[in-house]
């Protein structure tokens, strides 16, 4: 692959997509301590952020999205990977934890959408198929990575 | 024709390991299938959070049985990303010289697997054979087979000494004459290739848009290989070719495994010429300040992921993992379709699945 762009041509480029979605202008947006850039948007935002990135990169290569129980949020982070990692990050209701599948726009995303569901509980509108993938047939009790459901 | 369904697993002959496949046939053809897995899921995410960031790298060690090393490297630059450590060159290059050894041994003990299920004991032999040397090398550089408990935070707990970088340039080149030789075997092995060719075929577009990586995405076309594309050292350092094949069957996999391994006995010998001399590890702090570090490897299966969040104590805040035999997994639906029963084995072993890694 030659003339790969360089990560600050990356990121100039995600943020002036995403820029008209941002919950604000700027501020928003954080690097980890590796580099990779973080974008929150509003939960409604993402299908669109997404559709944007698809009309302007192509393929996108989703990795995972990480869930994380933070009352009174469930945090989602979907991680990116188009020469250089990104991260869009949503916030959803604890008491509601409603969001619209990718699986439209990105087919790889199908089971990490049912892997939050199972661990989080979070319901994905228009995933095909939310049956258990990891956890048993007959397991009953909140999701397991809820913090309610601590046992140490 | 009526529909018959036919389960395969949780145990079944084909995979060590238990996951469940529902076929769905007319006759001899297969027309869909679904997965059902979770059979060894040990919930090792929820247990990160509640053990200390040193305790973690022994049980992370433990999410996956071959490539057991990757796991524990991509884990401690994540927490070293966080502490703002910079880890002695030395240690990356002991590091990544266990990593390609791993590649060697993963991609030999998936040859034979291939070959066994094909019905090519000779194959599997050979291959399981020559992958003793390589659990030979591992043994002598970390005192295990698999589990080599060899890094810590902050970098490796073992040096190499002189004598042992004698002996192990020795078996590399053992291992180079031996992995050539099954290569060609398999190259004109041609029961091999009636088997393997035009099986479990993806395309280049199906591989992006299915979002798959490693080997079965580098036989597709995709020309992605992390330790290129997101070098850390010493891979900036080194010179190496990504293999990659536009068949996109199950013969271009094993084409581009067998050759990966090869381009992996040149890896650890130049890593052994070039290595540096200097510490192998810096001491870190017990707890870790807040913040959040992504740490991305390739793997022998490709892409693994760590997302790990500190809070400011001695324990993670979160520990996300993605190993790539997630997206593999997601790639048999299209894979396990319009084929015969008779290539169920073929496709099954030709994506290289590990399951404990896909359950964690």
């Amino acid at each position: 692959m030659s003339g790969i762009p360089n990560r600050d041509a990356i990121n100039t480029l995600v943020l002036r997509l995403l820029s008209n979605l941002t919950a604000g202008p700027g501020a928003f947006t954080h690097t980890t301590t590796d580099g990779e850039l973080v974008i929150q948007l509003p939960a409604h935002a993402l299908r669109p952020a997404v559709s944007c990135l698809i009309d302007e990169i192509g393929i996108l290569h989703l990795t995972t999205i990480t869930g994380e129980d933070l009352p009174p949020h469930i945090a989602l982070r979907y991680h990116f990977w188009h020469h250089y990692g990104f991260t869009l990050e949503i916030e959803l209701p604890r008491d509601r934890p409603v969001v619209a599948s990718l699986v439209d726009l990105v087919p790889g995303v199908a089971l990490y959408e049912r892997e939050v569901h199972d661990m989080l509980g979070v319901l994905f509108e228009g995933h095909p198929d939310l049956r258990p993938l990891l956890l048993p047939d007959e397991w009953q009790g909140p999701p397991p990575l809820r913090k309610e459901d601590t046992h140490g | 024709m009526a529909r018959t369904i036919v389960p395969i697993g949780p145990q079944h002959p084909l995979l060590k390991e238990p996951i469940a496949f529902q076929i769905v046939v007319e006759g001899e053809q297969v027309t869909d299938s679904t997965m059902r897995m979770g059979y060894v899921h040990r919930g090792i995410e929820r247990l990160c959070q509640e053990r200390t960031y040193i305790q973690n790298l022994y049980l992370l060690e433990r999410v996956c049985g071959i490539c057991s090393h990757v796991h524990a490297v991509t884990y401690c630059r994540g927490v070293e990303s966080l502490l703002g450590l910079e880890v002695p060159l030395r240690a990356t290059y002991l590091r990544a010289l266990l990593c390609e050894l791993e590649r060697i041994h993963s991609h030999l003990l998936w040859l034979g697997m291939l070959a066994r299920n094909i019905g090519l004991d000779t194959i599997f032999m050979y291959a399981w054979r020559d992958r003793e040397i390589v659990l030979d090398i591992m043994e002598a550089l970390s005192g295990g087979r698999v589990s080599h408990a060899i890094n810590t935070i902050g970098g490796v707990r073992q040096d190499i000494t002189p004598m042992q970088r004698e002996v192990i340039w020795g078996q590399l080149d053992k291992l180079d004459q031996q992995v050539s030789r099954l290569l060609r075997v398999v190259e004109h092995e041609r029961s091999l290739q009636a088997r393997t060719r035009g099986v479990g075929h993806l395309s280049l577009e199906q591989v992006r848009r299915y979002c798959v990586v490693g080997p079965i995405a580098r036989a597709s076309g995709l020309d992605v290989d992390l330790r290129r594309d997101e070098p850390r050292p010493p891979y900036d350092r080194l010179n190496f070719d990504v293999v990659t094949h536009t068949a996109g069957d199950v013969w271009a996999r094993t084409l581009v495994r067998m050759q990966e391994t090869l381009v992996s006995v040149q890896l650890c010998r130049e890593i052994l010429r070039t290595m540096p001399d200097g510490p192998i590890a810096v001491s870190a702090r017990r707890r870790v300040p807040p913040g959040e570090a992504i740490s991305r490897s390739e793997a022998p299966r490709g892409e693994l992921f760590y997302y790990i969040r500190s809070d400011g104590s001695d324990r993670p805040a979160r520990v996300k993992i993605r190993t790539p035999t997630l997206p593999s997994l997601l790639s048999l639906q299209i894979q396990l379709k319009a084929i015969t029963i008779a290539d169920i084995s073929v496709i099954l072993s030709g994506v290289d699945l590990c399951i404990a890694c896909a359950d964690r």
